[in-house]
């Protein structure tokens, strides 16, 4: 058993867990198998039994049930079953087009019912359901409310609520600035923008994978890779000091972890060029802000001639530019991610001068 | 309009909606069914309903218990007997019975009509009496309104009139039933009187047993209008809680459960419903401390709005109690409490914050305890607490070491101070469970040494006189048992415990002889202060010879030889050396100047720096260090610091302060276990080898020591006499007082030394009542022997006039006396009265034992009393006649014989008068004689012609 633990600890390492988690993810758009009820089934029953075998294990019980972090365990499960719900639709209507049949809502759209009563019935029964779920939430479960807030005991781990999670995660890796203002705010961008750069006519009023795979790809990855993956980990697998537990770990206080962290100026003047750092910020930084400006100014061309040319032409320029901007900020977080781990890599752009980095 | 496709999916068919909703609807009444249930449930209503049951069942026995009571009491039995007569009388009247209840009722309907009546005209009168004065001032309509106005008066006056015959009527007609009922009425209510606890306690069923009422308020769901079962609360304005960004009033609920906890009588039940144990002093309606202004938690801390065990944050006081609660009330240690409840066996903490100005609290034995281990152990001395600041350092003084002892002792001593002297409050440094390790012992060893050598090189001289005589050590040995040394030294006996004041406040003396040099010793015998200024030994007025006795027989005391230290290392002195100039040196640098530095220089420079590091100034004045300030955890707040703030290292223990402190306190270094550490980072707080008794009672204190600020409406601020008694008290204790007298009922630890009991220093009960306060100012500042048959002798204590005058002061207070000034009456006294007394005085043989000059031999020291010529300038007035009426009272178990009272009854004729003769001759003796210098001689009435 402890195996299987120290197994589970170790794939919950920021690396294995991002790493594994993006190639299930991929692997799950690829093999389209999984969707079939006995597997979905297998799968949520899978999910369940490690979840039950888990709650043995007191460091994660402790975890699970803190008030707190119970709706996050239902949200697995129900953005789980969304992402099936929806993706299993997606994958047998694109084989009803591959074998040339309309989709399954054309046919279901000629049923007709008036919303009163029936669109108000069903609703109510949810209603009502939800009334009772709330009713025996609140019987058996206190409110998890602490004693008033002590300005000099700062908990540890201080933690934002589960929603912002994944951007207390971004603060690792980027400046509270870029994590908490400018990243945040283009999500907010982004996701107005999605309904004017989205030109693809397909998939309107009924599931598609095949025919929307760029759109339906690139969302799921921001929301359940970069979001809900990174609230899961800021939820269970961060603690203390914001180190990482895994979660079967105690949350020990006092470990201590070598973090020390480069910046892009010190790998160029001093490792590189064995120079000391040049005083003047702008000559100091000078490498990072032109790597910065090629990946904002100079990328989006190249990527419009190569990997990304259908999109240029389908898009035109205007769109296009909104889209690749939009893509390669999202994209910024996992190389950061990445840089950080292989080369304890902190700052592109080290100006703290004016408490702004990149 | 509903189309469905009839391949459509069954989810899309109406039918089954109807299954679902009322699958839901029966899960949405179950569930509110089951919140119904869970509220009325509650743990704290399932409390109040077991105790309504106890009570029902403790009147219904109480009842039978009384009714059985009544049954056997002839008193009762008598008065029933007799309204049994007087009732059976009043029926064979019942023809004047009718006649006076129709008397009663008629009266009633007159007066009824009367009343009535004259509230009518009273009205009219008063309004007709406004008008007519607005008429007047406006001079309109005057003729009609004063009309109207006469009228109405006319009729109010004869409705007053009416009304005061209808209530003779009526008072007539009740004294005519009256005499009918009278006894039979008086009967009933003495019958009344004797039974009242029985009705009393069949009211309370009746309120509170099974009533229709009580049947339908406290059943579910209908018990949110007026249930009988409720929260009860007190708001404490007075007494806050902190809550971190304002101060809430405190709200305590603790008597939800505890519903019996401010009751008397209740101690025989379990909690929750016991009593208030010292239901007299706290908790109880008429004590001290009533629940309604103070409530639970300023005591005993604990969420005081909580209504639920666990919320309440109660806190096991043995881990078997624990292992109890887990199972009961699977109760854990509470994560988010900055206030936990303290273990009831700490429950004295609570009394801290108010009653801090006294030296001792009234019921709070622990923390006096622990208040007197602080100022023994010297714990102010590292650890900075408010209040302690401008108290003496509670080690002896260093600066003149050198003269008193040797370098070889000092090292032994500093290495383990409770191998030479077991009941030392020195605490020990070196080899703890951190520093053992064999090659840190060596490394202690240099340390220690380094040490020694610093404080001995900064001994100034000091000028000693030679000694002058030889000393006889068994004449020394006499006078050390007898002339006072006993009440606060001992020798050769080893006590249970180590002890704080009493025989204790001194060190023990065993083994003098292999600590200190004769000189010195003869020196200090002498005149204590010359070596050590603030020291509280006072001088014991010892001549040369004495005190050459006693030097002698001291020195003879010995033990057996430690073994030697180990010799020190010098390559370790070098590295250690070299380990303390790194700090401001670079290796290199550091290793230089260590190499320039000789031996000296280096124990030198490295005890410099070893003292600031353990602190030896806290205790100890050492030259250089009069600045420095105490190196350890400030206290002011221990006991609301933050759990998350101390240290629990990687040892196992519950996290909860009272844990920590007491491991701390008991092996203060074991937090550094486990730990890799440099020899500087290492734990430096030295072991006072508590036992678990003072340690637990430290916790105590420490516990106290919080953040807490009651409102100063609710803390007990001292008046004038009470700030002069505490201030008394504490120079009471500080002085050790209490070594040889006993002093407010306490103390008189010397008499398990004398034998006989006539030998006892003096009960100093009443003393402020007795004695004129500038003759015991005087007294204080120079003794001088008041019964020359004592061998212990009262010492000089040195002290500085306001210290004499407030413990002067402290007797007056506690005694109500007057200070500082108490006036004698002018004018003279009649030659016959003083004639009188001197009879009597010469009658009741007042010098037989009273003696002036030698005591003759047929007399035991038990029958010896003070001379009589100091009465006049030592004795108060008032007092004396107190003492000649009842000296039983004055002094209880004086030998003093009661010549005019017994049991209150006069045992002659007219002996006030007689009594006042003799004060009155008493206080013309010793015109001459009183004590010399004393503000009193100005005080004597001037010569009479006739010289009396």
């Amino acid at each position: 058993m402890q195996i299987v633990k120290d197994i589970i600890n170790w794939a919950s390492a920021p690396v294995q867990f991002f790493t594994l988690s993006t190639l299930i993810f991929f692997a799950m758009l690829r093999f389209k198998g999984w969707v079939k009820p006995r597997n979905a089934t297998l799968i949520l029953v899978a999910a369940l039994a490690f979840f039950f075998i888990s709650m043995l294990d007191p460091n994660f019980r402790l975890i699970v049930v803190k008030a707190d972090n119970i709706p996050i365990a239902f949200m697995l499960f129900i953005v789980g079953f969304f992402l099936w719900l929806s993706l299993k639709q997606a994958f047998e209507n694109d084989a009803r087009i591959a074998r040339g049949e309309p989709p399954a809502e054309a046919v279901e759209t000629k049923d007709k019912l008036m919303v009163w009563p029936h669109l108000v019935y069903t609703e109510f029964i949810c209603l009502i359901l939800l009334t009772v779920v709330l009713v025996v939430w609140s019987i058996v479960i206190q409110a998890p409310i602490e004693q008033p807030a002590n300005p000099t005991d700062s908990p540890n781990p201080s933690k934002a609520p589960w929603y912002f999670l994944g951007l207390q995660e971004m603060l690792v890796y980027f400046d509270p600035w870029m994590a908490g203002v400018v990243l945040p705010g283009l999500i907010i961008v982004g996701l107005m923008a999605i309904p004017y750069i989205d030109t693809n006519p397909k998939g309107n009023g009924y599931y598609t994978f095949a025919e929307r795979r760029w759109e339906i790809g690139l969302f799921l990855f921001g929301f359940i890779i970069l979001w809900i993956l990174l609230v899961v980990a800021g939820t269970f697998l961060r603690g203390p000091n914001w180190n990482f537990f895994g979660p079967y770990q105690y949350w020990d206080v006092h470990k201590v972890e070598p973090l020390v962290n480069i910046h892009l100026s010190e790998i160029f003047w001093v490792r590189m060029l064995h120079r000391a750092m040049p005083s003047f910020w702008l000559v100091r930084e000078l490498p990072g802000l032109l790597i910065a400006l090629f990946y904002v100014v100079a990328l989006p061309p190249i990527l419009a001639r190569t990997l990304l040319k259908n999109f240029y032409n389908k898009l035109g320029f205007a769109r296009y530019s909104v889209f690749v901007f939009l893509l390669l900020m999202m994209m910024s977080l996992p190389i950061k991610m990445y840089l950080r781990w292989a080369f304890n890599f902190k700052y592109l752009v080290n100006l703290s001068e004016f408490f702004f980095n990149i | 309009m509903a189309v469905i496709h009839s391949e459509a999916p069954p989810v899309h068919r109406p039918e089954r909606r109807n299954f679902w909703f009322a699958v839901s609807s029966i899960a949405l009444l179950l569930v509110t069914v089951w919140m119904f249930y869970a509220d009325y449930n509650r743990e704290w209503k399932a409390y109040q309903r077991q105790f309504r049951a106890l009570e029902l069942q403790r009147a219904a026995k109480k009842i039978t218990e009384l009714d059985a009571q009544y049954k056997s009491n002839r008193d009762l039995k008598k008065l029933q007997a007799d309204l049994d007569v007087a009732k059976k009388d009043l029926s064979g009247r019942a023809a004047d019975l009718e006649k006076a209840k129709a008397a009663i009722a008629e009266s009633n309907r007159k007066f009824f009509l009367a009343e009535s009546e004259w509230k009518v005209s009273k009205s009219y009168f008063d309004a007709f009496k406004f008008e007519v004065e607005e008429a007047r001032k406006e001079n309109r309509g005057v003729a009609s309104a004063e009309a109207k106005y006469n009228k109405s008066k006319d009729r109010y006056e004869k409705a007053v009139l009416d009304l005061g015959e209808v209530n003779k009527e009526k008072d007539a007609a009740a004294a005519l039933m009256k005499s009918l009922t009278g006894t039979s009425d008086d009967l009933q209510r003495k019958i009344a009187s004797l039974t009242e606890q029985k009705t009393r306690l069949e009211k309370k069923v009746a309120t509170i047993g099974p009533n229709a009422a009580n049947e339908f308020r406290d059943r579910p769901v209908v018990d949110f209008m007026n249930p009988s079962i409720r929260v009860q609360q007190v708001q404490l304005a007075n007494l806050q809680n902190d809550v971190n960004f304002m101060k809430i009033p405190k709200v305590d609920r603790c008597t939800t459960c505890h519903l019996a906890a401010t009751e008397k009588g209740y101690d025989d039940l379990r909690q929750p419903f016991k009593s208030h144990s010292n239901i007299d002093l706290i908790a109880g309606a008429t004590s001290r401390h009533p629940y309604d202004q103070f409530g639970c938690t300023t005591c005993h801390y604990g969420l005081d709005r909580a209504t639920y065990f666990a919320s309440a944050v109660h806190t096991p006081g043995s881990a078997k109690q624990e292992e109890e609660w887990e199972k009961q009330y699977h109760w854990e240690l509470p994560e988010f409490s900055d206030t936990p409840m303290l273990p009831t066996v700490h429950a004295e903490a609570g009394c801290l914050k108010c009653h801090r100005q006294e030296v001792r609290v009234a019921g709070a034995p622990r923390l006096n305890r622990a208040l007197d281990i602080l100022e023994k152990g010297g714990c102010y001395g590292c650890h900075k607490m408010a209040g302690y600041e401008s108290l003496r350092k509670s080690g002896p003084d260093l600066r003149h070491i050198g003269v008193k002892t040797s370098p070889t002792w000092a090292a032994q001593w500093v290495n383990d101070p409770r191998a030479y002297r077991p009941t030392t409050w020195m605490p020990r440094f070196f080899n703890l469970s951190n520093s053992s390790a064999p090659g840190e012992q060596v490394r202690n060893r240099v340390e220690i040494d380094a040490v020694v050598t610093y404080i001995f090189k900064h001994s100034a001289p000091l000028d000693l006189d030679p000694i002058p005589v030889r000393g006889d050590p068994g004449r020394g040995r006499q006078t050390v048992s007898e002339r006072g040394c006993m009440g606060c030294h001992r020798i050769a006996e080893s006590p249970a415990q180590r002890g704080t004041y009493g025989r204790d406040f001194g060190p023990a003396l065993d083994r003098v002889g292999d600590k200190v040099n004769e000189t010195w010793l003869y020196n200090w015998v002498k005149n204590p202060t010359k070596y050590f200024p603030e020291s509280y030994m006072p001088d014991l007025r010892l001549t040369d010879q004495e005190a050459a006795d006693v030097t002698a027989y001291l020195m003879t005391l010995h033990g057996p030889d430690p073994a030697p230290l180990a010799a020190v290392d010098a390559s370790v002195l070098d590295s250690v050396t070299v380990e303390y100039l790194k700090a401001r040196l670079t290796d290199r640098d550091a290793k230089a100047k260590m190499a320039a530095m000789s031996v000296e220089e280096k124990k030198l420079y490295l005890g410099d720096k070893l003292i600031s590091r353990y602190g030896c100034f806290g205790c100890h004045r050492i030259e250089g260090y009069e600045k420095s300030l105490p190196i350890g955890t400030e206290l002011t707040q221990e006991g609301s610091k933050l759990i998350t703030r101390l240290d629990f290292g990687l040892i196992e223990l519950e996290h909860t302060r009272q844990d920590w402190f007491f491991q701390k306190l008991k092996e203060p270094r074991i937090f550094d276990r486990g730990k890799v550490k440099t020899p500087q980072e290492k734990l430096k707080m030295p072991d006072f080898g508590f036992s678990d008794d003072e340690a637990s009672h430290t916790v105590t204190l420490l516990l106290g020591l919080t953040k807490d600020e009651p409102l100063l409406e609710a803390k007990k601020i001292l008046d004038e006499r009470e700030a002069a008694i505490e201030e008394g008290r504490r120079l009471v204790q500080h002085r050790n007082c209490r070594g040889c007298h006993i002093v407010e009922g306490t103390g008189g630890s010397i008499r398990e030394t004398i034998k006989d009991a006539g030998f006892y220093p003096p009960n100093l009960i009443g003393e402020g009542g007795k004695v004129q306060s500038d003759w015991l100012f005087a007294f204080l500042k120079a003794p001088a022997p008041i019964r020359p048959w004592l061998s212990v002798h009262m010492p000089t204590f040195g002290l500085a006039d306001h210290e004499a005058a407030a413990i002067s002061r402290y007797f007056a207070a506690v005694d109500g006396s007057l200070f500082p000034f108490e006036s004698a009456p002018a004018g003279k006294l009649a030659a016959a009265h003083l004639a009188d007394g001197k009879n009597l005085f010469t009658q009741f043989k007042c010098l037989q034992c009273h003696v002036v000059g030698a005591p003759g031999a047929q007399l035991s020291a038990a029958d010896l009393a003070p001379n009589l010529l100091m009465a006049k300038t030592r004795l108060r007035r008032d007092w004396i006649l107190k003492w000649l009426k009842d000296p039983q009272k004055e002094y209880p178990g004086t030998r003093m014989p009661s010549f005019f009272y017994s049991d209150g009854e006069p045992l002659m004729e007219d002996p006030d008068t007689k009594m006042l003769a003799i004060r009155d001759y008493l206080l013309t003796l010793g015109e001459e004689g009183g004590r010399s210098g004393s503000v009193a001689a100005s005080r004597q009435a001037p010569p009479d012609k006739d010289g009396l």
